[in-house]
Protein backbone atom coordinates (compact mmCIF):
# COMPACT_ATOMS: atom_id res chain seq x y z
CA UNK A 1 0.00 0.00 0.00
CA UNK A 2 0.88 3.21 -0.81
CA UNK A 3 1.81 5.89 1.76
CA UNK A 4 -0.91 9.11 1.92
CA UNK A 5 0.17 11.42 4.62
CA UNK A 6 -2.39 13.22 6.82
CA UNK A 7 -0.42 16.77 6.93
CA UNK A 8 -0.18 16.92 3.12
CA UNK A 9 -2.54 17.88 0.50
CA UNK A 10 -2.83 16.34 -2.98
CA UNK A 11 -3.42 16.61 -7.11
CA UNK A 12 -5.08 14.68 -8.97
CA UNK A 13 -1.71 14.31 -10.94
CA UNK A 14 -0.32 12.98 -8.02
CA UNK A 15 1.89 15.39 -6.48
CA UNK A 16 1.52 16.38 -2.75
CA UNK A 17 2.03 20.11 -1.84
CA UNK A 18 2.47 21.22 2.22
CA UNK A 19 2.90 24.77 3.56
CA UNK A 20 6.52 24.94 4.77
CA UNK A 21 6.90 28.00 6.31
CA UNK A 22 4.95 30.37 4.32
CA UNK A 23 6.47 28.57 1.11
CA UNK A 24 4.83 26.08 -1.04
CA UNK A 25 6.56 22.37 -1.12
CA UNK A 26 5.72 20.11 -3.95
CA UNK A 27 6.78 16.76 -4.94
CA UNK A 28 4.73 13.38 -6.28
CA UNK A 29 3.37 10.73 -4.20
CA UNK A 30 4.28 7.54 -2.83
CA UNK A 31 1.66 6.24 -4.85
CA UNK A 32 3.11 8.26 -7.82
CA UNK A 33 6.56 7.20 -7.67
CA UNK A 34 5.62 3.11 -7.16
CA UNK A 35 3.42 3.37 -10.47
CA UNK A 36 6.92 5.05 -12.50
CA UNK A 37 9.06 2.85 -11.10
CA UNK A 38 12.98 3.60 -10.59
CA UNK A 39 13.52 7.25 -11.34
CA UNK A 40 16.59 7.76 -13.66
CA UNK A 41 16.02 11.81 -14.94
CA UNK A 42 14.24 14.76 -13.63
CA UNK A 43 13.94 17.79 -15.49
CA UNK A 44 13.49 20.81 -13.23
CA UNK A 45 12.27 24.43 -13.57
CA UNK A 46 14.43 27.55 -12.89
CA UNK A 47 13.92 29.65 -9.77
CA UNK A 48 11.92 32.93 -10.45
CA UNK A 49 9.85 31.24 -13.34
CA UNK A 50 6.08 32.28 -12.72
CA UNK A 51 3.58 28.96 -12.54
CA UNK A 52 0.06 28.97 -13.40
CA UNK A 53 -2.07 26.62 -11.24
CA UNK A 54 -1.63 23.05 -13.08
CA UNK A 55 1.05 24.07 -15.50
CA UNK A 56 3.52 21.91 -16.25
CA UNK A 57 7.15 22.61 -14.24
CA UNK A 58 9.30 19.53 -14.90
CA UNK A 59 8.78 15.93 -15.67
CA UNK A 60 10.30 13.10 -13.98
CA UNK A 61 11.52 9.57 -16.34
CA UNK A 62 11.62 5.98 -15.45
CA UNK A 63 12.73 3.09 -17.84
CA UNK A 64 10.13 2.27 -18.69
CA UNK A 65 7.73 6.20 -18.88
CA UNK A 66 7.86 9.16 -18.73
CA UNK A 67 5.67 11.65 -16.39
CA UNK A 68 4.89 15.72 -16.31
CA UNK A 69 5.15 17.48 -13.42
CA UNK A 70 2.25 19.70 -13.04
CA UNK A 71 2.01 22.89 -10.27
CA UNK A 72 -0.66 22.15 -7.91
CA UNK A 73 -0.96 26.07 -7.49
CA UNK A 74 0.13 29.49 -9.12
CA UNK A 75 3.04 30.87 -7.88
CA UNK A 76 6.50 31.48 -8.60
CA UNK A 77 9.51 29.46 -8.05
CA UNK A 78 11.82 30.32 -5.22
CA UNK A 79 13.77 26.76 -4.51
CA UNK A 80 14.70 23.86 -6.39
CA UNK A 81 15.94 20.84 -4.70
CA UNK A 82 18.75 20.14 -6.71
CA UNK A 83 19.80 16.91 -5.29
CA UNK A 84 17.29 15.22 -6.93
CA UNK A 85 19.34 16.11 -10.12
CA UNK A 86 22.01 14.05 -9.45
CA UNK A 87 20.00 11.42 -7.72
CA UNK A 88 16.58 11.43 -9.11
CA UNK A 89 16.39 7.91 -6.98
CA UNK A 90 15.97 10.19 -3.72
CA UNK A 91 12.44 10.54 -4.74
CA UNK A 92 11.47 6.72 -4.96
CA UNK A 93 13.14 6.59 -1.31
CA UNK A 94 11.70 9.34 0.26
CA UNK A 95 8.98 11.13 -1.89
CA UNK A 96 7.30 13.27 0.62
CA UNK A 97 10.86 13.72 2.73
CA UNK A 98 14.35 14.34 1.16
CA UNK A 99 12.39 13.88 -2.45
CA UNK A 100 10.68 17.39 -2.61
CA UNK A 101 11.17 18.62 -5.89
CA UNK A 102 10.28 22.81 -5.50
CA UNK A 103 9.31 25.13 -3.41
CA UNK A 104 6.40 28.42 -5.12
CA UNK A 105 5.46 31.73 -3.30
CA UNK A 106 1.82 31.99 -3.39
CA UNK A 107 -0.17 34.72 -3.05
CA UNK A 108 -2.45 33.27 -0.55
CA UNK A 109 -1.40 30.41 1.57
CA UNK A 110 -5.49 29.50 2.02
CA UNK A 111 -5.57 28.16 -1.97
CA UNK A 112 -3.80 25.19 -0.35
CA UNK A 113 -7.22 24.38 1.39
CA UNK A 114 -8.51 24.18 -2.77
CA UNK A 115 -6.47 20.83 -3.01
CA UNK A 116 -7.73 17.04 -2.08
CA UNK A 117 -7.58 15.81 1.29
CA UNK A 118 -5.76 13.07 2.42
CA UNK A 119 -9.43 10.76 2.62
CA UNK A 120 -9.92 12.27 -0.75
CA UNK A 121 -6.64 11.41 -2.53
CA UNK A 122 -7.09 7.57 -0.89
CA UNK A 123 -9.99 7.49 -2.60
CA UNK A 124 -8.43 8.43 -5.90
CA UNK A 125 -5.87 5.89 -6.06
CA UNK A 126 -7.83 2.93 -4.39
CA UNK A 127 -10.79 3.68 -7.15
CA UNK B 1 -7.98 -9.37 -21.07
CA UNK B 2 -5.76 -12.61 -21.47
CA UNK B 3 -3.63 -13.87 -18.66
CA UNK B 4 -0.93 -17.10 -18.85
CA UNK B 5 -1.28 -19.67 -15.74
CA UNK B 6 1.60 -17.83 -13.85
CA UNK B 7 -0.87 -14.71 -13.33
CA UNK B 8 -1.96 -15.69 -9.70
CA UNK B 9 1.66 -16.40 -8.62
CA UNK B 10 2.61 -13.29 -10.24
CA UNK B 11 0.31 -11.10 -8.55
CA UNK B 12 1.39 -12.87 -5.17
CA UNK B 13 4.83 -11.41 -6.36
CA UNK B 14 3.72 -8.20 -6.30
CA UNK B 15 4.40 -8.05 -10.10
CA UNK B 16 3.00 -4.95 -11.84
CA UNK B 17 1.51 -5.71 -15.16
CA UNK B 18 0.38 -4.01 -18.42
CA UNK B 19 -0.97 -4.47 -21.20
CA UNK B 20 0.71 -6.22 -23.62
CA UNK B 21 -1.42 -7.04 -27.17
CA UNK B 22 -4.19 -7.80 -25.19
CA UNK B 23 -2.24 -9.54 -22.16
CA UNK B 24 -2.00 -8.66 -19.02
CA UNK B 25 1.80 -9.55 -17.92
CA UNK B 26 4.30 -8.51 -15.50
CA UNK B 27 6.45 -5.13 -16.86
CA UNK B 28 8.18 -5.47 -13.63
CA UNK B 29 8.58 -6.88 -9.75
CA UNK B 30 10.24 -4.18 -8.18
CA UNK B 31 12.97 -2.98 -9.98
CA UNK B 32 13.21 -2.96 -13.37
CA UNK B 33 16.57 -1.82 -14.04
CA UNK B 34 17.77 -4.25 -11.01
CA UNK B 35 16.09 -7.09 -13.35
CA UNK B 36 17.91 -5.83 -16.22
CA UNK B 37 21.39 -5.84 -14.72
CA UNK B 38 20.65 -9.51 -13.17
CA UNK B 39 20.42 -10.73 -16.62
CA UNK B 40 23.32 -9.06 -17.98
CA UNK B 41 25.32 -10.26 -15.35
CA UNK B 42 23.79 -13.71 -13.91
CA UNK B 43 20.06 -15.18 -14.64
CA UNK B 44 16.71 -13.91 -15.10
CA UNK B 45 13.37 -15.55 -15.71
CA UNK B 46 10.87 -14.59 -17.94
CA UNK B 47 7.47 -15.47 -18.61
CA UNK B 48 6.67 -15.26 -22.12
CA UNK B 49 3.77 -17.49 -22.17
CA UNK B 50 1.57 -15.12 -24.00
CA UNK B 51 4.14 -15.77 -27.56
CA UNK B 52 2.67 -17.85 -30.11
CA UNK B 53 3.75 -21.72 -30.96
CA UNK B 54 2.80 -23.14 -34.37
CA UNK B 55 4.09 -26.01 -35.94
CA UNK B 56 4.09 -27.48 -39.50
CA UNK B 57 4.39 -31.09 -40.37
CA UNK B 58 4.30 -33.16 -43.30
CA UNK B 59 5.62 -34.56 -46.33
CA UNK B 60 6.28 -31.22 -48.14
CA UNK B 61 7.31 -28.94 -44.80
CA UNK B 62 10.46 -28.00 -45.70
CA UNK B 63 9.77 -26.47 -49.02
CA UNK B 64 6.55 -24.96 -47.55
CA UNK B 65 8.58 -23.54 -44.67
CA UNK B 66 10.92 -22.49 -47.35
CA UNK B 67 8.30 -20.75 -49.82
CA UNK B 68 6.73 -18.41 -46.79
CA UNK B 69 9.86 -17.65 -44.91
CA UNK B 70 12.68 -14.99 -45.80
CA UNK B 71 15.70 -17.10 -44.49
CA UNK B 72 17.48 -20.15 -46.04
CA UNK B 73 15.77 -23.02 -44.46
CA UNK B 74 17.11 -26.32 -46.33
CA UNK B 75 20.17 -26.22 -45.27
CA UNK B 76 19.30 -26.43 -41.52
CA UNK B 77 20.26 -29.49 -39.62
CA UNK B 78 18.19 -31.06 -37.03
CA UNK B 79 17.39 -29.50 -34.08
CA UNK B 80 18.34 -26.03 -35.45
CA UNK B 81 16.87 -22.93 -35.60
CA UNK B 82 16.79 -19.80 -37.49
CA UNK B 83 14.98 -16.26 -37.27
CA UNK B 84 13.77 -14.65 -39.66
CA UNK B 85 10.30 -13.16 -41.29
CA UNK B 86 7.00 -13.88 -42.59
CA UNK B 87 6.14 -11.24 -45.65
CA UNK B 88 3.39 -10.64 -47.34
CA UNK B 89 3.48 -9.90 -51.58
CA UNK B 90 4.48 -6.29 -51.26
CA UNK B 91 7.15 -7.55 -48.91
CA UNK B 92 5.91 -6.02 -45.51
CA UNK B 93 6.31 -7.99 -42.68
CA UNK B 94 3.17 -10.53 -41.22
CA UNK B 95 6.09 -11.37 -38.18
CA UNK B 96 9.15 -11.84 -37.65
CA UNK B 97 9.83 -15.52 -35.77
CA UNK B 98 12.17 -18.32 -35.04
CA UNK B 99 11.54 -20.92 -36.77
CA UNK B 100 12.87 -24.70 -35.38
CA UNK B 101 13.56 -27.58 -37.43
CA UNK B 102 12.61 -30.81 -35.37
CA UNK B 103 13.02 -33.62 -37.61
CA UNK B 104 12.35 -33.67 -41.45
CA UNK B 105 8.93 -33.23 -41.77
CA UNK B 106 8.20 -31.29 -38.76
CA UNK B 107 9.12 -27.67 -37.95
CA UNK B 108 8.28 -25.48 -34.94
CA UNK B 109 7.55 -21.61 -35.23
CA UNK B 110 7.70 -19.43 -31.92
CA UNK B 111 5.50 -16.35 -33.21
CA UNK B 112 4.90 -12.82 -31.29
CA UNK B 113 1.51 -13.11 -28.96
CA UNK B 114 -0.20 -9.98 -31.03
CA UNK B 115 0.29 -12.09 -34.18
CA UNK B 116 -0.74 -15.46 -33.74
CA UNK B 117 -4.02 -15.45 -35.20
CA UNK B 118 -2.94 -13.66 -38.17
CA UNK B 119 0.42 -15.88 -38.77
CA UNK B 120 -1.99 -18.78 -38.45
CA UNK B 121 -4.35 -18.22 -40.93
CA UNK B 122 -2.20 -16.89 -42.73
CA UNK B 123 0.11 -20.12 -43.30
CA UNK B 124 -2.79 -21.70 -43.18
CA UNK B 125 -4.00 -20.08 -46.82
CA UNK B 126 -0.51 -20.57 -48.28
CA UNK B 127 -0.67 -24.24 -47.50
CA UNK B 128 -3.29 -25.14 -49.89
CA UNK B 129 -0.86 -26.73 -52.97
CA UNK B 130 1.67 -28.24 -50.19
CA UNK B 131 1.11 -31.52 -48.54
CA UNK B 132 1.43 -29.92 -44.79
CA UNK B 133 -0.68 -29.54 -41.84
CA UNK B 134 -0.51 -26.25 -39.83
CA UNK B 135 -1.43 -26.83 -36.28
CA UNK B 136 -1.54 -23.85 -33.81
CA UNK B 137 -0.52 -25.05 -30.34
CA UNK B 138 -0.41 -21.48 -28.73
CA UNK B 139 -2.97 -23.10 -26.31
CA UNK B 140 -1.13 -26.28 -25.19
CA UNK B 141 2.64 -24.38 -24.64
CA UNK B 142 3.66 -21.82 -22.34
CA UNK B 143 6.59 -20.69 -22.32
CA UNK B 144 9.83 -19.01 -20.35
CA UNK B 145 12.94 -17.77 -20.99
CA UNK B 146 16.14 -18.16 -18.77
CA UNK B 147 18.33 -15.68 -19.67
CA UNK B 148 22.19 -14.81 -18.34
CA UNK B 149 25.84 -15.63 -18.95
CA UNK B 150 24.82 -18.18 -15.77
CA UNK B 151 21.99 -19.55 -17.83
CA UNK B 152 23.51 -22.47 -19.08
CA UNK B 153 24.91 -23.40 -15.43
CA UNK B 154 21.46 -23.19 -13.94
CA UNK B 155 19.90 -25.35 -16.51
CA UNK B 156 22.84 -27.89 -16.27
CA UNK B 157 21.95 -28.30 -12.77
CA UNK B 158 18.33 -27.88 -13.12
CA UNK B 159 17.81 -30.69 -15.67
CA UNK B 160 20.58 -33.02 -14.77
CA UNK B 161 19.39 -35.53 -16.39
CA UNK B 162 18.72 -34.12 -20.20
CA UNK B 163 22.18 -32.98 -20.85
CA UNK B 164 20.90 -29.13 -21.50
CA UNK B 165 24.84 -28.50 -22.01
CA UNK B 166 25.07 -30.21 -25.01
CA UNK B 167 22.58 -28.02 -26.64
CA UNK B 168 23.77 -25.59 -29.28
CA UNK B 169 23.65 -21.64 -29.78
CA UNK B 170 20.02 -21.51 -31.54
CA UNK B 171 19.28 -25.27 -31.10
CA UNK B 172 16.25 -26.77 -29.48
CA UNK B 173 16.10 -30.16 -27.97
CA UNK B 174 13.54 -32.05 -26.11
CA UNK B 175 13.69 -32.28 -21.92
CA UNK B 176 13.97 -35.77 -21.67
CA UNK B 177 13.89 -35.38 -17.68
CA UNK B 178 11.02 -33.30 -17.71
CA UNK B 179 8.70 -36.08 -20.58
CA UNK B 180 9.86 -39.03 -18.23
CA UNK B 181 8.31 -37.56 -14.87
CA UNK B 182 5.33 -35.94 -16.76
CA UNK B 183 4.48 -39.73 -18.76
CA UNK B 184 1.17 -40.03 -18.89
CA UNK B 185 0.27 -37.02 -16.38
CA UNK B 186 -0.76 -35.00 -19.03
CA UNK B 187 -4.35 -34.09 -19.76
CA UNK B 188 -3.62 -33.17 -23.56
CA UNK B 189 -1.09 -34.11 -25.13
CA UNK B 190 1.16 -32.58 -27.72
CA UNK B 191 0.08 -34.55 -31.79
CA UNK B 192 4.03 -35.11 -32.10
CA UNK B 193 4.60 -35.99 -28.59
CA UNK B 194 7.50 -33.37 -27.68
CA UNK B 195 5.20 -31.88 -24.85
CA UNK B 196 8.59 -30.29 -23.35
CA UNK B 197 11.06 -28.21 -25.62
CA UNK B 198 14.11 -26.88 -24.83
CA UNK B 199 16.18 -24.31 -26.81
CA UNK B 200 19.24 -22.27 -26.85
CA UNK B 201 17.52 -18.94 -28.01
CA UNK B 202 16.35 -15.62 -26.55
CA UNK B 203 15.52 -12.07 -27.02
CA UNK B 204 17.92 -10.78 -24.71
CA UNK B 205 21.48 -10.87 -26.55
CA UNK B 206 22.86 -13.05 -23.59
CA UNK B 207 23.23 -16.43 -23.86
CA UNK B 208 20.06 -18.38 -22.68
CA UNK B 209 17.23 -20.84 -22.80
CA UNK B 210 13.41 -20.85 -24.14
CA UNK B 211 11.52 -23.77 -22.41
CA UNK B 212 8.04 -24.77 -24.46
CA UNK B 213 6.11 -26.53 -21.47
CA UNK B 214 2.25 -27.28 -21.36
CA UNK B 215 0.45 -24.89 -19.40
CA UNK B 216 -1.56 -27.39 -17.51
CA UNK B 217 2.28 -28.35 -16.04
CA UNK B 218 4.12 -24.48 -16.24
CA UNK B 219 3.24 -22.96 -12.30
CA UNK B 220 4.47 -26.68 -11.18
CA UNK B 221 8.22 -26.24 -13.53
CA UNK B 222 8.09 -22.25 -12.57
CA UNK B 223 7.58 -22.96 -8.67
CA UNK B 224 10.81 -25.37 -9.12
CA UNK B 225 12.84 -23.59 -10.93
CA UNK B 226 12.34 -20.51 -8.52
CA UNK B 227 12.30 -22.38 -5.49
CA UNK B 228 15.42 -24.68 -6.16
CA UNK B 229 17.56 -21.51 -6.96
CA UNK B 230 15.68 -19.29 -4.60
CA UNK B 231 16.90 -15.48 -4.90
CA UNK B 232 20.03 -16.84 -6.87
CA UNK B 233 17.06 -16.28 -10.33
CA UNK B 234 15.98 -13.21 -10.93
CA UNK B 235 12.32 -12.99 -11.74
CA UNK B 236 11.76 -10.64 -14.95
CA UNK B 237 8.77 -8.60 -16.31
CA UNK B 238 8.18 -7.63 -19.73
CA UNK B 239 9.72 -4.15 -19.32
CA UNK B 240 13.62 -5.88 -18.99
CA UNK B 241 13.23 -8.08 -21.70
CA UNK B 242 12.06 -4.74 -23.44
CA UNK B 243 15.36 -2.83 -22.04
CA UNK B 244 17.51 -5.49 -23.01
CA UNK B 245 16.71 -6.05 -26.97
CA UNK B 246 16.65 -2.58 -27.23
CA UNK B 247 20.16 -2.71 -25.89
CA UNK B 248 21.45 -4.99 -28.39
CA UNK B 249 19.25 -2.87 -31.30
CA UNK B 250 17.07 -6.19 -31.81
CA UNK B 251 13.96 -5.32 -33.64
CA UNK B 252 10.42 -5.71 -32.28
CA UNK B 253 7.15 -5.82 -34.16
CA UNK B 254 5.13 -3.12 -34.01
CA UNK B 255 7.98 -0.54 -33.45
CA UNK B 256 10.55 -1.47 -36.23
CA UNK B 257 8.44 -3.89 -37.78
CA UNK B 258 5.20 -3.79 -39.51
CA UNK B 259 2.86 -5.13 -42.60
CA UNK B 260 3.90 -1.97 -44.26
CA UNK B 261 7.12 -1.72 -44.20
CA UNK B 262 10.17 -4.31 -45.76
CA UNK B 263 12.63 -6.11 -43.15
CA UNK B 264 15.35 -4.05 -45.51
CA UNK B 265 13.71 -0.51 -43.91
CA UNK B 266 15.31 -1.95 -40.57
CA UNK B 267 18.43 -3.05 -41.84
CA UNK B 268 17.57 -6.51 -41.41
CA UNK B 269 18.63 -8.22 -44.70
CA UNK B 270 21.15 -10.45 -42.84
CA UNK B 271 17.70 -12.68 -42.79
CA UNK B 272 16.72 -12.57 -46.21
CA UNK B 273 18.28 -15.05 -48.53
CA UNK B 274 18.03 -13.59 -51.55
CA UNK B 275 19.46 -16.61 -53.17
CA UNK B 276 16.66 -18.66 -52.91
CA UNK B 277 14.81 -19.42 -56.14
CA UNK B 278 11.73 -18.15 -54.28
CA UNK B 279 9.60 -16.97 -51.22
CA UNK B 280 6.54 -14.65 -50.58
CA UNK B 281 7.52 -11.56 -51.06
CA UNK B 282 10.89 -11.61 -52.67
CA UNK B 283 9.91 -9.97 -55.81
CA UNK B 284 9.29 -6.52 -53.73
CA UNK B 285 11.78 -6.79 -51.34
CA UNK B 286 14.37 -7.11 -54.42
CA UNK B 287 12.94 -3.67 -55.00
CA UNK B 288 13.68 -2.11 -50.98
CA UNK B 289 16.84 -3.60 -51.68
CA UNK B 290 17.81 -1.20 -54.48
CA UNK B 291 15.49 1.71 -53.79
CA UNK B 292 16.60 1.90 -49.78
CA UNK B 293 14.64 4.70 -49.39
CA UNK B 294 14.92 4.77 -44.96
CA UNK B 295 17.16 3.04 -42.46
CA UNK B 296 17.56 2.63 -39.21
CA UNK B 297 20.21 3.35 -36.91
CA UNK B 298 20.98 3.55 -33.24
CA UNK B 299 21.89 6.87 -31.54
CA UNK B 300 22.60 7.79 -28.08
CA UNK B 301 21.39 10.96 -26.40
CA UNK B 302 24.20 13.81 -25.55
CA UNK B 303 21.90 14.85 -22.19
CA UNK B 304 20.26 13.21 -19.13
CA UNK B 305 16.82 12.66 -21.63
CA UNK B 306 14.74 9.37 -22.96
CA UNK B 307 13.90 9.98 -26.66
CA UNK B 308 10.54 7.38 -26.77
CA UNK B 309 9.21 5.73 -29.85
CA UNK B 310 7.05 8.19 -32.10
CA UNK B 311 9.44 10.98 -31.13
CA UNK B 312 10.14 13.08 -34.13
CA UNK B 313 14.00 13.25 -35.38
CA UNK B 314 15.68 16.10 -37.00
CA UNK B 315 18.43 17.94 -38.93
CA UNK B 316 18.15 21.91 -38.55
CA UNK B 317 14.67 22.28 -39.32
CA UNK B 318 14.09 19.29 -41.60
CA UNK B 319 12.29 16.54 -40.11
CA UNK B 320 14.06 13.13 -41.62
CA UNK B 321 12.28 10.33 -39.27
CA UNK B 322 11.25 9.04 -35.96
CA UNK B 323 12.25 7.32 -33.13
CA UNK B 324 10.93 3.46 -33.32
CA UNK B 325 12.08 2.28 -30.23
CA UNK B 326 13.73 4.28 -27.11
CA UNK B 327 14.73 3.54 -23.36
CA UNK B 328 17.30 4.82 -20.68
CA UNK B 329 19.55 1.92 -20.75
CA UNK B 330 20.33 0.98 -16.85
CA UNK B 331 24.02 -0.34 -18.75
CA UNK B 332 25.17 2.71 -19.97
CA UNK B 333 23.18 5.06 -18.07
CA UNK B 334 21.92 7.10 -20.89
CA UNK B 335 19.18 7.38 -23.43
CA UNK B 336 19.31 5.26 -26.17
CA UNK B 337 16.95 3.76 -29.24
CA UNK B 338 16.97 3.39 -32.76
CA UNK B 339 15.37 5.64 -35.48
CA UNK B 340 14.02 5.00 -38.60
CA UNK B 341 15.44 8.03 -41.31
CA UNK B 342 15.31 9.24 -44.66
CA UNK B 343 18.35 7.23 -46.53
CA UNK B 344 19.81 9.97 -47.61
CA UNK B 345 20.82 11.79 -44.10
CA UNK B 346 22.15 8.13 -42.37
CA UNK B 347 25.87 8.94 -43.09
CA UNK B 348 25.50 12.02 -41.00
CA UNK B 349 26.70 11.53 -37.57
CA UNK B 350 24.29 14.00 -35.35
CA UNK B 351 20.82 13.83 -35.31
CA UNK B 352 17.95 16.07 -32.77
CA UNK B 353 15.30 14.58 -31.44
CA UNK B 354 12.21 16.55 -30.34
CA UNK B 355 11.41 15.83 -27.00
CA UNK B 356 8.61 17.78 -25.74
CA UNK B 357 9.41 20.46 -27.92
CA UNK B 358 13.14 20.77 -27.12
CA UNK B 359 15.27 20.01 -29.64
CA UNK B 360 17.90 17.53 -27.95
CA UNK B 361 21.30 16.46 -29.68
CA UNK B 362 22.17 12.84 -29.99
CA UNK B 363 24.82 11.01 -31.42
CA UNK B 364 25.02 8.05 -34.03
CA UNK B 365 26.10 5.29 -33.02
CA UNK B 366 25.82 1.60 -33.86
CA UNK B 367 24.21 -0.85 -32.08
CA UNK B 368 24.15 -3.25 -29.99
CA UNK B 369 24.86 -0.51 -27.90
CA UNK B 370 26.78 -2.73 -24.95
Amino acid sequence: MSEVREEFKYTEEHEWAIDDDGLIKIGITDHAQESLGEIVFIELPKIGIILDKSSIFGVVESTKSVSDLYSPLAGEVVEVNYSVETEPDIINKSPYDEGWIIKIRVKNIKDLDSLLAPEEYKKLIDG
Amino acid sequence: MKTTPLFEIHKKMGAKFIDFNGWQMPVWFDDLNKEHIKVRQEVGIFDVSHMGEIEISGKDSEIYVDYIFTNSVLNLSLGQARYGFLCNRLGGVIDDVIIYKIDKERFFMCVNAGNTNKVFQWLSDNSTDYDVSVVDLSEFYGQLAIQGPRAIDYMEEFFSTSNVGSIKKYCIAPILGLEEKYKNQLEWGCPHGNNFLIARTGYTGEDGFELFVPNEKIIEIYKSILKHFSSKIQPCGLGARDTLRIEMGFPLYGNELSEEQSPVDSNLERFIDMDKKEFIGKAEIKKNMAERKVSLIGFKMSDKVIARSGYEVFIGERKIGYVTSGTYSPILKKGIGLAMIDSRWSDLNQINIRVRNNYKEAQKVSYPFV
